[in-house]
């Protein structure tokens, strides 16, 4: 999951940054964790 | 006004920061500063009208990057510093409503994503000497807006609490050649009726000396010292049991359960890589479904705790609460 900083200064002079992703998380890889801790919690 | 004043009885700083006097307190949800701004409707922090995560210098800052001389004159005893540092606001989603524990996984890794972002851009500055990453979650811990959010305080010097801990893990090295941490989660792992969850990379228990009642650590498995070393295998993990302990949390009594959570890491004055040991500490204010723990005469005068309540016991409650399934 690639991360993407933008940065705007707003009329204050402070800083903020969006951060954006790219690509989805591995569904996959939530759906075992999920299992996982259903089996670690038992 | 803000500054720092040195108490020297206890050797700690002292941030006053009275401007802060003046922050947003509670507003209703349709002025929430930390919501998108709506076409036509009233500017918040976030001038755009979605967004994914967000970080933000704070409108009522403790530490600033250019901070004020300080008001007052120090002396021999009571030295005074500028409050130099930076305070930011994390904005975890744009959802105003609902709980954390109701959010993918994929969100919990965006936000550890960020975390270690910010620890590292803030940690590179050459004022900074310790990178605080801090939720406070519920009114019940003094939260005055209801949106989802943490912060980020960058410290120009290593906090006490966290500088006691450093210390005696330094000494901890120095003694037996062995990380105090590392051989705290050994201890835990070893006696197993304070564990509450657990994957690859980390482990979740009531340590033998917690606090608080449902006090909950997150330790590293292996001796990382910070979100620096953290691969893409080490923020997955992070993610997943931070959901694990936050679903758990909410479930225990079926509401949105408030705590202080505080990540506990590596300095980034360079110091301790040897003896800092990345962590997660929980603080949940309450002691049954409708008490809560005040810190008192003892905890706050003379600095001792007293909990009503067995670790393995209340280890043993979150370990059977199911966290939910979505």
């Amino acid at each position: 999951m690639e991360m993407i900083k933008k940065e705007i200064i707003k009329e204050d002079g402070r800083y903020l940054i969006f951060y954006e992703f790219k690509e989805k998380v591995n569904l996959k890889t939530e759906k075992s964790q999920s299992e996982e801790n259903n089996s670690n919690d038992k | 006004m803000s500054e720092l004043r040195w108490d020297p009885i206890s050797k700690e700083w002292i941030i006053t920061a009275t401007h802060r006097q003046e922050r947003t307190y509670k507003p209703p949800k349709d002025y929430c500063p930390l919501c998108p701004t709506e076409e036509g409707g009233f500017p918040t922090e976030v001038p755009a009208e979605d967004y994914d995560l967000v970080v933000f210098q704070n409108r009522f800052p403790s530490l600033q990057p250019i901070a004020p001389e300080p008001a007052v004159a120090g002396s021999d005893l009571y030295p005074v510093a500028r409050a130099e540092g930076i305070c930011e606001v994390v904005l975890f989603t744009a959802k105003h409503d609902g709980s954390m524990s109701e959010e993918p996984l994929s969100r919990f890794i965006k936000l550890v994503k960020v975390w270690k972002d910010r620890y590292e851009e803030l940690g590179e500055k050459d004022f900074v000497d310790y990178v605080f990453i801090f939720e406070n979650r519920g009114e019940e811990v003094g939260v005055t807006l209801q949106h989802p959010h943490g912060q980020i305080y960058a410290y120009p010097f290593i906090p006490p609490k966290i500088k006691k801990e450093l210390d005696s893990s330094r000494e901890h090295l120095e003694k037996t050649g062995q990380c105090l941490f590392c051989d705290v989660l050994e201890e835990e792992r070893r006696d197993g009726r304070r564990i509450v969850a657990g994957n690859g990379s980390f482990t979740a228990f009531v340590p033998f000396f917690a606090r608080y009642p449902y006090e909950v650590h997150i330790y590293a498995n292996e001796h990382l010292p910070s979100l620096r070393e953290f691969g893409e295998k080490e923020i997955e993990e992070l993610a997943h049991i931070l959901r694990i302990i936050i679903q758990k949390y909410d479930n225990l009594y079926g509401f949105p359960f408030p705590y202080i959570m505080a990540i506990h890491q590596q300095p980034t004055d360079g110091s301790g890589e040897d003896y800092s040991h990345f962590h997660i500490e929980f603080y949940p204010p309450y002691r049954t479904e409708n008490k809560l723990k005040y810190l008192a005469g003892s905890e706050a005068g003379a600095g001792v705790f007293i909990v009503d309540a067995l670790a393995e016991e209340k280890a043993r409650e979150l370990r059977e609460t199911e966290p939910f399934i979505g």
